[in-house]
């Protein structure tokens, strides 16, 4: 038996080496095509980029496309350049720069390609194409950039750049090279994996003379690109235009949301900047450039920034109390100014007047029964317990949430719980005298104007809302994965305050955007700044019964909220219901942008 | 006895020259990857310099091995390999990382990797345990058993991520297959590295189809005999295993990069920039060699870096693109008589240490041997071992000379003892 398998092992050798020698023959005596392909000719692995995905408005107009651009390689060790200087022409690059280039590309290999130019235009190309045969080492590859038909929507799509060394370094699938692009902000970075497509991969053979000669091994060894996918938002393109024109020269923002899906409509934020800015060669000149702006175009309002919701919070304070039965719809007290500074008159008021009139006061007194529940004799135990409760039921409204929308980078505002007063002030150290600021939606309270529109959304559903989405199909196909969310609060309730909400527009602080064929409800707010101009918001919604918009509108330092914020919201309702404008003198008010009056102190 | 058994001109002089040979292909291979403009011989930039350096080294090793007692050499098997487990372990604390796995003890710009130590101690305590025990490996307890000697070492340089060495081991299997045991068991093996390679060319529902017809043929033909169709039973289930735990096993146990390898293998164009680039641009270099090659410090594919890795896994194609059919064939020819030649030695030991580790290097070699050219030409994945006596790699060519020459030792002992 042993030495059978002595016999095996020399047979084993024997063989595997016949198999060996076979396969030497065949590679190197048979088959020819190596030594045609090496005789001097190179092989050259060549990149095909994807054409990044379409993105489309809920009217499928077209918002983001792309053009063509190029890049050019260089591989060191094939660099030859017959006249020096009609290159430098060329390319537009001054002979320091030629050098840097060439040292940092050998560096990295002498017989690799690297980045040499990038984002070169159609039309430049072409001018380039006949001088390409007086150099060698030089390759182009073609590089789709965005093109942005449609200027606007700056911060919600956001923007393409060239991939960062950091991203490089988590990129553990080891897609991405140096100098591919990767979305950046918005939608862009959220479906950056949809839109980018897979790159594919081409073995060309290029001959002394530095030509392509065509493919290796009849295409056998490449791997097909594949494009981005077309995405569908459900943003309004339309609208979204006519209220970025509304909001030129001022700083704020405005979100819209389609109630019954959840839906965003519209997301604007103010002060903005050209996407087109940010394609093709000047990337890094003008980001920088937008960076130091001072107003901060780069920053996304709409997501990003958080602010204390001023009065349209009092309709929450409203819910939780009714909710609680700590106030009835026919309940009136006495209100005076003792307690807050106050623009109301001082007199008898039932919630509906409290709410359409804005009294400070009387919020006040609502927000002490439900801070102050009597559930324990020792008011500070009592406080904590109070504001424990109140803090689940303003949760349940979306605040202190990121609302899981479909953007990258979002605040999801700040709503205080016991755990931060206890840290402030040292647990049982602090009573509702402490937190009364918060009655009025001042205070530690800080909410994104996507929460206030998300608001507006569950008042107009009465009482339920749809997770915020943007991406509504892919490549034709419906993507459907909202979640419904109920806030646990009596429908009559709701109808109740909606009542006051319609007459706030028709009679109360909203009148501004009062329309007589659309009935539009809502709550203005008047934020105090200690910076300068109070912060001017509004939310609401239309018409009344099965509404189509929910709108939050928040202006900074535009004085009260009855002035910019809810002409705004209301041209943008009437805009987007009935496709056009007939209040012009309102359009012509917005658009002037001055709002503040004399009576408005810093 | 003892003045003979020191005589170094008793050792193999056949197994002595082609090492020799290797070693110097070897060198002037690495020499030839070297060539650039701007890199001197002379210095520790220049892979050829630190080889010299090391070939140097390991001759000095080599000749002390053969003032050696061979009872000494026995006698420190068991302390050898527990020092190289010492090493491995020691080697996640201090040891630096090398394209990806952290194996390597550094020292004055010298790198040496344990794991390569690992397979020489243990070849050693292999031996040392067939000697002392009368194993019966027919039995499964005893091939466990001496598993685990294999599978420990083996599992810690898999920690370190070098997946290739790791598997080296797995040639030990070829001595317990000399030494008695079951062919069954080693065509059972056979089979499920086979339907692995099968699941990555066909969808395994159709495998499952394939085999369960199989099944149910070879259960028509078995006559309704009770034991075969229980066995052939087993055989399925296990198969269905196999089949199930592939995508298991590709998806999730391996590395990105190792399923990327064994794929480009089925599909070259899978990943052109990774291990299918690395295998086309091989195979090029090689063929552009033809017949009789470029020469000698003219290969253009392998110096342009096109192959990567070219002086230590892909040595193999600066040998085929310099030295061209003749060359190619020359080193297989070499390698194919040494490992014959051991073969042959190891059967005529009378001592079972000896012989076994005779049979251990002649798998670890053999291993090394296929799996490295087999890759190089583009018909296996790519696994990064060496080709022992010619890659660059300090550590591989002390260690397999090391195995080789204290085999060498052994036998001039035996020699020594038969002319007597």
């Amino acid at each position: 038996m042993t030495g059978n398998r002595t016999i095996f092992f020399k047979l084993f050798i024997f063989i595997v080496s016949l198999l060996f020698i076979s396969r030497l023959f065949f590679l190197q005596i048979y088959d020819t095509s190596s030594q045609q392909l090496s005789a001097n000719n190179i092989l050259h692995l060549e990149t095909v980029f994807p054409s990044r995905g379409i993105i489309v408005d809920v009217n499928n107009k077209i918002i983001v496309e792309n053009q063509p651009a190029y890049d050019f390689y260089v591989i060191p060790n094939q660099l030859i350049i017959s006249d020096t200087s009609q290159f430098l022409k060329t390319f537009n690059i001054s002979l320091d720069e030629f050098y840097e280039i060439i040292n940092k590309a050998k560096k990295y290999s002498k017989h690799k390609p690297s980045i040499f130019y990038s984002g070169i235009t159609h039309q430049e190309f072409a001018y380039m194409q006949n001088q390409f045969s007086n150099f060698k080492g030089i390759y182009h590859v073609a590089k789709p950039i965005r093109y942005y038909p449609k200027p606007q929507l700056t911060h919600l799509l956001g923007h393409v750049g060239e991939i960062s060394s950091q991203q490089l370094l988590n990129d553990s699938i080891n897609y991405y090279k140096i100098g591919d692009l990767i979305g950046i902000g918005g939608i862009e970075k959220y479906y950056e994996k949809l839109l980018r497509g897979t790159k594919g991969y081409e073995l060309k053979v290029y001959d002394v003379k530095g030509q392509s000669v065509g493919s290796y091994n009849n295409a056998q060894n490449d791997s097909l690109v594949l494009n981005g996918k077309k995405i569908k938002l459900s943003i309004d393109s339309d609208l979204q235009i006519y209220i970025e024109k509304l909001l030129i020269n001022k700083v704020g923002s405005v979100v819209a949301i389609e109630p019954s899906t959840g839906n965003v409509l519209a997301m604007a934020s103010s002060p903005d900047f050209n996407l087109n800015f940010l394609t093709g060669r000047d990337y890094s000149k003008n980001y920088l450039a937008l960076q130091n702006d001072s107003l901060k175009p780069i920053f996304n309002r709409a997501l990003m920034a958080t602010y204390p919701p001023g009065s349209m919070f009092k309709l929450i304070q409203s819910l939780i109390g009714l909710q609680n039965n700590l106030v009835n719809y026919n309940d009136k007290i006495f209100i005076d100014h003792s307690n807050i500074g106050d623009l109301a008159p001082i007199g008898y008021y039932d919630l509906k007047q409290a709410i359409i009139k804005s009294s400070n006061n009387y919020f006040f007194k609502l927000f002490r029964k439900i801070i102050n529940r009597k559930k324990d004799s020792n008011t500070y135990v009592d406080s904590r317990l109070g504001l424990i409760e109140w803090n689940n039921y303003v949760k349940n409204f979306g605040l202190g949430s990121s609302l899981n929308i479909d953007m990258p980078i979002l605040s999801s505002g700040f709503v205080p719980s016991y755990n931060y007063y206890d840290d402030l002030y040292g647990r049982n150290r602090w009573k509702f005298s402490n937190i009364y600021s918060l009655s009025i939606g001042q205070g530690e309270l800080l909410v994104t104007p996507l929460q206030m529109a998300n608001l507006a959304a569950i008042i107009a559903n009465r009482g339920i809302y749809y997770t915020p989405k943007i991406m509504i199909e892919i490549d034709g196909k419906k993507v459907v994965n909202q979640t419904r969310i109920n806030t646990d609060i009596d429908i009559n309730h709701y109808n109740y305050i909606i009542d006051a909400m319609e007459d706030a527009v028709k009679l109360g602080s909203a009148r501004r955007g009062y329309m007589n064929d659309i009935i539009l409800c809502g709550k203005t707010s008047t934020v105090q700044n200690p910076h300068g101009y109070d912060h001017s918001g509004f939310i609401g919604f239309a018409p009344k019964e099965k509404p189509k918009i929910a709108i939050s509108s928040y202006i900074e330092n535009a004085g009260q909220g009855g002035r910019a914020a809810v002409s705004i919201a209301s041209l943008a309702v009437e805009y987007y219901i009935n496709n056009g404008i007939k209040r012009k003198w309102l359009e012509e008010y917005v658009l002037l942008g001055d709002f503040i009056d004399e009576e408005d102190t810093e | 006895m003892r003045k003979i058994q020191n005589n170094i001109f008793s050792i193999d002089p056949l197994i002595t020259i082609i090492f020799l040979i290797l070693v110097f292909i070897g060198f002037i291979s690495i020499f030839s990857t070297q060539i650039q403009d701007d890199v001197v011989f002379f210095s520790f930039n220049n892979e050829a310099f630190k080889q010299l350096i090391w070939i140097i080294f390991s001759f000095i090793i080599l000749i002390s091995v053969f003032f050696l007692e061979h009872r000494f050499i026995y006698n420190l098997a068991v302390p050898l390999y527990i020092f190289s487990i010492f090493l491995l372990i020691i080697v996640f604390f201090v040891g630096v990382e090398v394209s990806g796995s952290k194996s390597w003890f550094s020292v004055f710009g010298f790198r040496f990797q344990p794991s390569e130590f690992s397979k020489f101690s243990t070849a050693l305590l292999i031996a040392k345990i067939f000697d002392s025990y009368n194993l019966n490996l027919k039995s499964l307890k005893n091939l466990m058993y001496v598993s685990i000697v294999i599978l420990l070492p083996s599992l810690l340089i898999l920690i370190q991520d070098d997946f290739g060495t790791a598997l080296v081991f797995s040639s030990f299997f070829l001595v317990f297959f000399r030494e008695g045991m079951s062919i069954h068991l080693v065509l059972f093996i056979i089979g499920i590295v086979l339907i692995f390679l099968l699941g990555l060319i066909f969808d395994s529902n159709i495998l499952y189809i394939v085999f369960s017809v199989c099944f149910l043929i070879a259960i028509g033909l078995s006559k309704k005999n009770l034991r075969k169709i229980v066995n052939l039973f087993v055989i399925y289930v296990f198969t269905m295993i196999v089949i199930n735990g592939q995508g298991v096993i590709l998806n999730d146990v391996l590395k990105p990069y190792q399923k990327n390898r064994i794929e480009s293998l089925i599909n070259p164009g899978g990943d052109p920039l990774g291990a299918g680039w690395n295998i086309t641009q091989s195979k090029i270099a090689i063929g552009s060699g033809g017949f009789f090659g470029k020469g000698f410090l003219n290969g253009t594919q392998t110096r342009l870096d096109f192959v990567p890795e070219q002086s230590t896994d892909f040595i193999f194609s600066v040998v085929g693109e310099e030295f061209g059919f003749v060359g190619s064939v020359f080193v297989i020819f070499l390698y194919s008589l040494l490992l014959i030649r051991i073969v042959q030695l190891a059967e005529n030991q009378k001592d079972i240490f000896a012989r076994v580790f005779g049979y251990s290097i002649f798998s670890v070699l053999t291993f090394h041997y296929i799996i490295n050219i087999a890759m190089t030409l583009g018909m296996f994945p790519v696994i990064g071992i060496p080709l022992p006596f010619i890659s660059y790699g300090g550590s591989s060519l002390l260690s397999f000379s090391l195995l080789l020459f204290v085999f060498m030792k052994l036998n001039s002992v035996q020699a020594s003892l038969l002319s007597r």
